[in-house]
C-alpha cells in the first residue's frame, strides 16, 4: 500500500503506525474532505438565507424610492437610494461568497473522486508494469498492447495529479481560482443586471404616478 | 447560570432591537442560581425566564426561548460529539481501559438520549415559531395596505403615513431577522445532528437481519425529519448501548 493510499483511507495498521497514531492525530484526508464539504454546504445554506433577506429588502427600498419620488420628496428618495446601493453591494458580495463556497465544495469533491481513482488504479499500474516485462519475452506482440494500457493508466494518474503522494499545486490552483472568480463575478453582474431593476429617476417616477 | 451579583444592574437589549433596559432584580432557585431576571424598560417592569435571555458577562440579550434553547442545545451536542470522538480515539490508541471506556460510553449514551429528545422538542418549537412569524408577516402586509388606503383617501397626511410606515417597516425587518435566525438555528442543529448520527452510524456495527414482522413495523413508522432520522436506532440500541466498540474490533 502506497503512502498516498494509507493517508487517503487512514488504514494504518502496523505496530509502528499505531505508536505514531498514539502520539499524533491520524490524518484521514477523505473523511476530512467529506467533513469540509458538509461544512461548506451548511455555510452556503446560511448565505442563501441572507440573500433571500437582502432581496426582500431590495424590493422594499425600491418601492420606497418610487413612493418618495411620487410624493416629490427627493431627499427621502436619495436616502433610500443610498441604502439600496448598500444593500446591492452586500448582495453582490454575498453572491460571490456563495459561488466561491460552492466552487470550493465542488473542487473538494473532485479531489475526493480523483483520490479514489488513484487508490484504485495505482495497484493496477504496478501489476501491469511487472507482468509486462516478463510477458514480453514469451509474447512480444503483447508488449505494445501492455505498454499502451500502462500508459493509459499512468496518464489517468497523472491527470489526477496524485502520483506518489498528495500534492496540490497551489500556484496553479490560485490562477485557476482567479479565473473562476472572474467568471463568477461576470455571471453575478449579469444576473444582477437582469434581476434587479435600475434605481428610478424622477421622470420614471412621474410616469408611474397615479 | 449567571450569578446574581454579576447580572444586577446590567444593560438589557432585545436581540432584534425592539427595546433596551436594565436588570432590576432576579428570581433564583434554592441553590441561589438565577432562574429569571426582572428588568425595566421605558418605565415598565418585565420578566424573562432563564430560557429567554443570554448573558455574555457584559449585557443581557433577550431573545425568543426557541433560539436561546437551540443555541444551548447546539453547544451541548457539539460537546457530546467531541467527547465521543475523543473517547473512540483514546480507545483505538489503547490509551483507555475497557472498564473506563464502557463506563464513559454508557454515560455518553444517556446524555445522547436526553439530548436527542430535547432536539426533537426544540426543532418542533422552532418550526412553530417560524410559522407564527410568517403569519405575523402576512398580517403586517395587510396593515401596510390599510396605511396605503388611508393615505390615498387622504385620511392621513403624508407625514403621518411616512412615520407609521417606517415604524411598521422596522418591525417587519425585525420579524424577518428573527425568521432568518430561526432558519440558521435549524441548519446548525441539523448539521451537528447529522455529524453525530454519522459518527454513531460509523461506530455501530451493522445490524443483524430482523424478523419480517419487525421490518414491517419499522416501515410503517413515519420518519419525521433529520433529528428523528439521526436517533432512529435508539430504541433498538437501548439495552445494549448505542455506541459500540467498532474501533476495538477494527484493530488487530
Amino acid at each position: 500500500m502506497s503512502k498516498f493510499e494509507k493517508t487517503w483511507s487512514g488504514k494504518h495498521k502496523g505496530v509502528a503506525d499505531r505508536v505514531r497514531e498514539a502520539l499524533r492525530p491520524k490524518v484521514k484526508i477523505r473523511e476530512r474532505i467529506d467533513f469540509a464539504i458538509r461544512q461548506l454546504n451548511i455555510q452556503s445554506r446560511k448565505l442563501d438565507i441572507a440573500l433571500a433577506s437582502l432581496k426582500e429588502k431590495d424590493k422594499h427600498y425600491y418601492n420606497k424610492i418610487l413612493d418618495a419620488l411620487r410624493m416629490r420628496d427627493r431627499n427621502r428618495a436619495i436616502l433610500y437610494a443610498n441604502e439600496l446601493a448598500e444593500v446591492r453591494k452586500a448582495l453582490r458580495i454575498i453572491n460571490q461568497a456563495k459561488l466561491a463556497l460552492e466552487q470550493i465544495a465542488l473542487r473538494l469533491s473532485t479531489v475526493k473522486e480523483l483520490g479514489d481513482i488513484v487508490v484504485t488504479l495505482s495497484p493496477a499500474v504496478s501489476v501491469i508494469k511487472s507482468i509486462r516485462g516478463s510477458l514480453s519475452t514469451v509474447l512480444p506482440q503483447a508488449d505494445e498492447e501492455f505498454s499502451s494500457i500502462s500508459d493509459l493508466l499512468s496518464n489517468i494518474l497523472v491527470d489526477a495529479g496524485q502520483i506518489g503522494g498528495l500534492t496540490v499545486d497551489f500556484t496553479t490552483a490560485n490562477e485557476e481560482a482567479e479565473k473562476i472568480l472572474r467568471a463568477a463575478e461576470e455571471q453575478v453582474e449579469k444576473e444582477m443586471r437582469e434581476k434587479l431593476p435600475a434605481v428610478p429617476g424622477v421622470e420614471e417616477a412621474e410616469k408611474l404616478r397615479f | 447560570m449567571p450569578k446574581p451579583s454579576d447580572i444586577i444592574g446590567k444593560p438589557v437589549r432585545e436581540r432584534y432591537g425592539r427595546f433596551t433596559g436594565r436588570v432590576v432584580t432576579y428570581e433564583s432557585n434554592l441553590m441561589g442560581e438565577v432562574t429569571a431576571i426582572v428588568y425595566e424598560s421605558n418605565g415598565v417592569l418585565m420578566r424573562s425566564g432563564i430560557n429567554s435571555f443570554y448573558f455574555d458577562g457584559k449585557e443581557v440579550e433577550i431573545a425568543p426561548s426557541a433560539i436561546i434553547e437551540s443555541r444551548n442545545l447546539h453547544q451541548e451536542l457539539s460537546h457530546l460529539l467531541i467527547r465521543l470522538q475523543s473517547l473512540f480515539k483514546l480507545r483505538s490508541n489503547k490509551l483507555i481501559s475497557d472498564n473506563a471506556f464502557k463506563r464513559i460510553r454508557n454515560e455518553l449514551n444517556s446524555i445522547y438520549k436526553v439530548l436527542s429528545e430535547k432536539a426533537l422538542t426544540i426543532m418542533d418549537k422552532l418550526n412553530r415559531r417560524e410559522r407564527d412569524l410568517l403569519a405575523k408577516k402576512e398580517w403586517m402586509y395587510g396593515l401596510f395596505m390599510n396605511l396605503e388606503i388611508a393615505r390615498r383617501l387622504k385620511w392621513i397626511s403624508d407625514e403621518v403615513y411616512i412615520k407609521s410606515y417606517e415604524q411598521m417597516e422596522k418591525e417587519l425587518f425585525r420579524t424577518s431577522n428573527e425568521i432568518d435566525d430561526i432558519k440558521r438555528s435549524k441548519i446548525d442543529l441539523e448539521g451537528v445532528l447529522d455529524e453525530l448520527s454519522r459518527f454513531i452510524g460509523k461506530h455501530v456495527p451493522a445490524e443483524k437481519p430482523k424478523p419480517v414482522q419487525e421490518k414491517e413495523e419499522a416501515r410503517s413508522s413515519p420518519v419525521e425529519g433529520q433529528a428523528q432520522k439521526a436517533f432512529k436506532m435508539e430504541p433498538k440500541e437501548e439495552k445494549r448501548g448505542i455506541i459500540k466498540e467498532k474501533a476495538v474490533s477494527s484493530n488487530p
